[in-house]
């Protein structure tokens, strides 16, 4: 057993390096590296100048390169026709890390590629820049420009650049107003004496992205740089998970009631104590039964957020490259007739399953404990706009259950709201347009009576996949038969679709 | 961030939720064999207290409870008993919780003569309380195995609970006893 499991080892090692050693392109003739000479200049970021100053450097660079002949420099636009989504990158669709350059050039087809970046400090200007080769996937060149007080000094300066980048002598013609220096890498055998004994497999970044999120919910988000959606099912998890360590507690102290007066129960030979027992028991068990029924909801809507969330990571996560090289499109398609679908016809209709628990009650129900139940809502695009703030139609259904601390009585039902909700994003700037401000009023039916509800939605929607999850706050003024008068208010959450 | 600062609370959070044990569902038997509800009656009624004696030994003494179940409203009683005079001999009779008034204990008198016990329980009113009702026992009587045998014990016809205005109180029918005394 021990050797085949190390025959399989020393293979996988074997077909490893075999691949490894097949990916590089390089002929080594006479123990130098023999390469082509396409070469690609990057735009060069910038800090503290404009970009149309950015480009111009940019540009002119390029073309003093090109006009030394020594490498067959590739058009700004061609260069800027490919666009790449990088992972690990600090801003999203930015191309700064090696990784992200190598990929670029091989992209592109070009033997190299120099990348760098401006800034303008206090009236100085400085230009770091590296040249890669894009076969040896290395850096192979450093250059950088220092304390150039002038514009036209930091032309010059990129001009003389642009011979150092070729390997040919600065002419004398040029005037050297500023240091700059030109660092030639030789560490291509450092390098390689870096490099690991052992390659194991490259792991993709979308199969990455979706075991980072299997593991820790919206952890593959943020490895995407979807911060935001990353954090919202973090903390729809954590709110589940909060809501389920209350409801197991809730479960316990049923539990451990329903133990208590069951073995009492068992034991005792009074006649007139075995019938008090009874009914305790029975609601003592029901009580147990409801929070073990909302645990295993819980489980399964955690589940499926937690599910939703892996698919959502592994859908967002960038491909290893990708590409955008423009689609200008066809006639064709452009001269098709727009056609109603049944899709269109759905468009801005939305669901969402919630949690609420009571949080406030008035003084009818004082004496009761509440619970935490559930409902849903059906948001509806019908609805007129005043000024900025869309009306629209919303239907919703909420369960609720308040039981006496004796477990005596028990004031459970269902409300069925029609409301109006007010989109008050455009008004209430905080969160920004990705955080939905909602108030909420309307008429409610309820098992025993009739009455109003007005509350809020705070609702963040991803972008990326028709989901949102929400904060809601739900104040009941209820006129019941049973107990006349009253009110609660609720806190939930709720998690959504819509369609788009 | 929350992540980095609190992250004991957010690891134990999520395995909360994901470890969070299968929780059972109460299941339960109300078998009591005890249990007022087991014995075949309907409410209200009145009963004996256990039902069945399984073995008494001939000169041993037991108690035996008259009770009511789920009675309503009851200010008075007249409980007679048949019994077997041959194998068992009442000894005494105490009262039980039912009549009880807050420290007012009821009214009772008992007499008995050739296997019938009368008893004869009153609940002392108070401003607040007039009546009495629930699941509890009325009386207690001590007794006495003579001999050996199989000795039915039952409330007579002429038993009845009343009100505060004199008026009878609906009872279904009354459960009965058995005594069965060995040597």
């Amino acid at each position: 057993m021990i050797i085949i499991k190390c025959a399989l080892y020393i293979a996988f090692w074997f077909v490893i390096n075999v691949n490894a050693s097949a990916a590089e392109k390089i002929d080594w003739i006479g123990g130098g590296a023999k390469t082509g000479n396409r070469l690609a200049v990057l735009d060069f970021s910038s800090e503290g100048i404009s970009t149309p100053l950015r480009d111009l450097l940019t540009e002119q660079f390029r073309q003093n390169l090109k006009k030394l002949n020594i490498y067959e420099v590739l058009d700004a636009s061609m260069t800027n026709k490919v666009e790449i989504f990088y992972p690990g990158e600090s801003l999203y669709g930015e191309c700064k890390s090696k990784g992200c350059i190598l990929e670029l050039g091989k992209l592109l087809k070009v033997n190299f590629v120099v990348a760098g970046t401006i800034i303008e400090k206090e009236k100085e200007y400085f230009v770091k820049g590296k040249m890669y080769s894009i076969d040896l996937e290395q850096e192979v060149q450093g250059f950088s420009i220092e304390n150039v007080s002038a514009i036209d000094s930091i032309r010059l300066e990129m001009k003389k650049l642009s011979y150092n980048v070729s390997g040919l002598e600065v002419p004398d013609t040029l005037t050297i107003e500023a240091s700059s220096e030109t660092l030639s890498y030789l560490n291509t055998q450092k390098e390689k004496q870096k490099a690991p004994w052992l390659r194991l497999p490259k792991i993709p970044k979308k199969v990455k992205s979706l075991m980072y999120s299997t593991f820790v919910p919206g952890a593959g988000q943020v490895y995407s740089k979807r911060s935001y959606t990353g954090m919202g099912f973090f903390g729809t998890e954590i709110i589940i998970g909060g809501l389920a360590l209350l409801a197991h507690s809730n479960y316990q102290k049923s539990w451990g009631g329903f133990e208590e007066k069951y073995t009492n129960y068992q034991n005792e030979n009074d006649p007139g104590k075995l019938i008090e027992l009874r009914p305790d028991i029975i609601r003592y068990a029901s009580d147990t039964k409801k929070h073990n029924n909302f645990l295993k909801g819980l489980r399964v809507v955690g589940a499926s957020i937690w599910g939703i969330n892996m698919l959502h990571a592994y859908i967002v996560a960038p491909d290893e490259i990708f590409v955008n090289s423009g689609n200008l499109g066809s006639f064709a398609e452009s001269e098709s007739k727009p056609r109603l679908t049944t899709w269109d016809v759905l468009s801005g209709f939305g669901l969402r399953g919630s949690i609420v628990r009571p949080i406030f009650k008035g003084n009818s129900l004082s004496a009761y404990s509440p619970y935490t139940d559930g409902g849903f809502l059906i948001h509806t695009p019908i609805g007129l706009y005043f000024g900025s703030v869309f009306t629209s139609l919303t239907y919703e259904v909420s369960n609720y259950s308040f039981t006496s601390s004796s477990f005596d009585n028990e004031y459970e039902g269902s409300s069925s709201t029609l409301a109006l909700n007010f989109d008050l994003t455009k008004k209430i700037s905080f969160g920004g347009n990705s955080l939905k401000k909602y108030t909420f009023l309307g008429r409610s039916t309820y098992d025993d009576g009739k009455g109003y509800v007005i509350g809020g939605d705070l609702v963040y929607g991803i972008s990326t996949f028709p989901l949102s999850f929400a904060l809601s706050s739900r104040a009941n003024l209820v006129n019941t038969s049973s107990l006349g008068s009253t009110m609660w208010v609720s806190l939930g959450v709720n998690v959504g679709i819509q369609i788009p | 961030m929350l992540v980095s600062r609190y992250p004991k609370l957010l690891i134990s959070l999520i395995v909360a939720f994901i470890f969070l044990p299968s929780c059972d569902d109460a299941e339960y038997q109300l078998d009591n064999e005890f249990d007022p509800e087991n014995l075949g009656l309907s409410s209200p009624t009145i009963f004996f207290h256990p039902p069945e004696f399984e073995s008494i030994k001939v000169g041993e003494s037991d108690t035996l409870e008259l009770y009511c179940y789920k009675v309503q409203n009851a200010a008075g009683a007249h409980l007679q008993i048949e019994f077997d005079s041959e194998i068992i001999q009442i000894d005494s009779v105490e009262y039980g919780d039912f009549f009880m008034n807050g420290i007012n204990t009821p009214i009772m008198f008992t007499d008995q003569e050739d296997g019938f016990l009368n008893v004869y329980l009153f609940l002392q009113p108070t401003i607040g309380t007039i009546n009495s009702s629930g699941t509890m026992s009325m009386a207690k009587i001590i007794f006495t195995v003579k001999d050996e045998g199989l000795a039915p014990i039952r409330y007579t016809n002429n038993t009845v609970l009343r009100n505060e205005n004199n008026v009878s109180v609906f009872l279904n029918s009354y459960g009965e006893g058995l005594i069965n005394a060995v040597q």
